[in-house]
């Protein structure tokens, strides 16, 4: 049985996709590695896009999504998030 | 009326002890602030929110009971019969709107954590428990008692349901939330009855200052994590 990921799990899980490939992914790889449907990738992106975590840029005329310095930051503190989450059943 | 519980040797003593809830408090209030930003999620921000007002309740407290303790001292120093009676009205009045609000800000504080940890989500239910909980803080004539009571009941709760948590996740910093929240709850056991000891008053302000330095050693536990 598969268990249902919170909100602080997927933006980790998006934000590491795009670190592991090197800063830089196209939106269909990171569509594979977040396990997302395609609606619910692009409202993640466009929310991590407004807190400044993730930038997009173009690359050989293709669109690429960027992690940003703040969104690094959130991968450094993720256990201690994730920690205080769990601790107090949150 | 002026509301001062405890042995006189204790006055000020417990300045320290709520020095120390004001600060955890307000480091778990700002560490869950730091995640709301990251996340968006309201229940991050009212967690914040009811920690936030833990600390603002402490605050209220010792700030009302400041003018108390002093006062003890300007009767003993200066003796003026007619003076000494309008600093102890002024004091008076001072002690109980600021033991009221410290009451009152506390159980809000810990309602909001109780609806935060058990997600209950209900508009009326919620409006309910906030309308019970004024009603029978502010229009009862015994407010120490049913303070402590409704205090002890939200504590309780709360206990179960971390107790809870901590079966499901079974880590340490769970099992430790737990433990503070037991210790706060016995705490309140013993300010119910601290009306006929003093030494109840000491003994529950020193488990509730444990229960608060468990709290403080979990959330520097989780900080230092890496």
């Amino acid at each position: 049985m598969s268990i249902r990921r919170t909100k602080i799990e997927i933006i980790h899980d998006i934000l590491i996709a795009i670190q592991k490939k090197g800063g830089k992914i196209k939106p269909t790889h990171l569509l594979y590695k977040s396990n997302l449907s395609y609606k619910k990738m692009l409202e993640y992106v466009s929310e991590l896009m407004n807190k400044g975590m993730v930038g997009e840029e173009e690359v050989k005329g293709k669109k690429v999504y960027t992690i940003t310095e703040k969104g690094a930051n959130y991968i450094q503190e993720y256990k201690k998030i994730k920690e205080f989450s769990d601790s107090f059943g949150l | 009326m002026v509301f001062v519980v405890g042995p006189r040797w204790f006055y000020g003593v417990d300045y320290i002890f709520e020095l120390v809830s004001v600060i955890v408090g307000l480091l778990i209030s700002y560490f869950s602030y730091k995640t709301y930003r990251y996340t968006s999620q309201k229940k991050y921000f009212y967690f914040s929110a009811s920690f936030f007002l833990v600390a603002l309740a402490f605050i209220a407290k010792v700030l009302a009971t400041i003018p108390v303790y002093s006062k003890e001292l300007k009767i003993e120093t200066v003796g003026l019969v007619t003076v000494t009676q309008q600093v102890i009205n002024r004091v008076s009045w001072i002690n109980s709107l600021g033991i009221s609000v410290s009451r009152l800000v506390m159980l809000f504080a810990f309602l909001i954590l109780l609806l935060v940890t058990s997600k209950i989500r209900d508009k009326n239910i919620i409006f309910l428990l906030i309308y019970l909980m004024v009603i029978s803080t502010t229009m009862v004539s015994a407010h120490y008692i049913v303070f402590h009571v409704t205090l002890l009941l939200l504590l309780a709760m709360l206990f179960l349901s971390f107790r809870k948590n901590w079966l499901k996740v079974k880590s340490l910093s769970a099992k430790m939330v737990m433990y503070s929240f037991g210790l706060l709850l016995l705490s309140q056991v013993l300010f119910v009855f601290s009306g006929l000891f003093d030494s109840f008053y000491v003994i529950g302000e020193s488990i509730q200052l444990i229960g608060y330095l468990l709290l403080l050693a979990s959330i520097i536990r989780i900080m230092l994590k890496k």
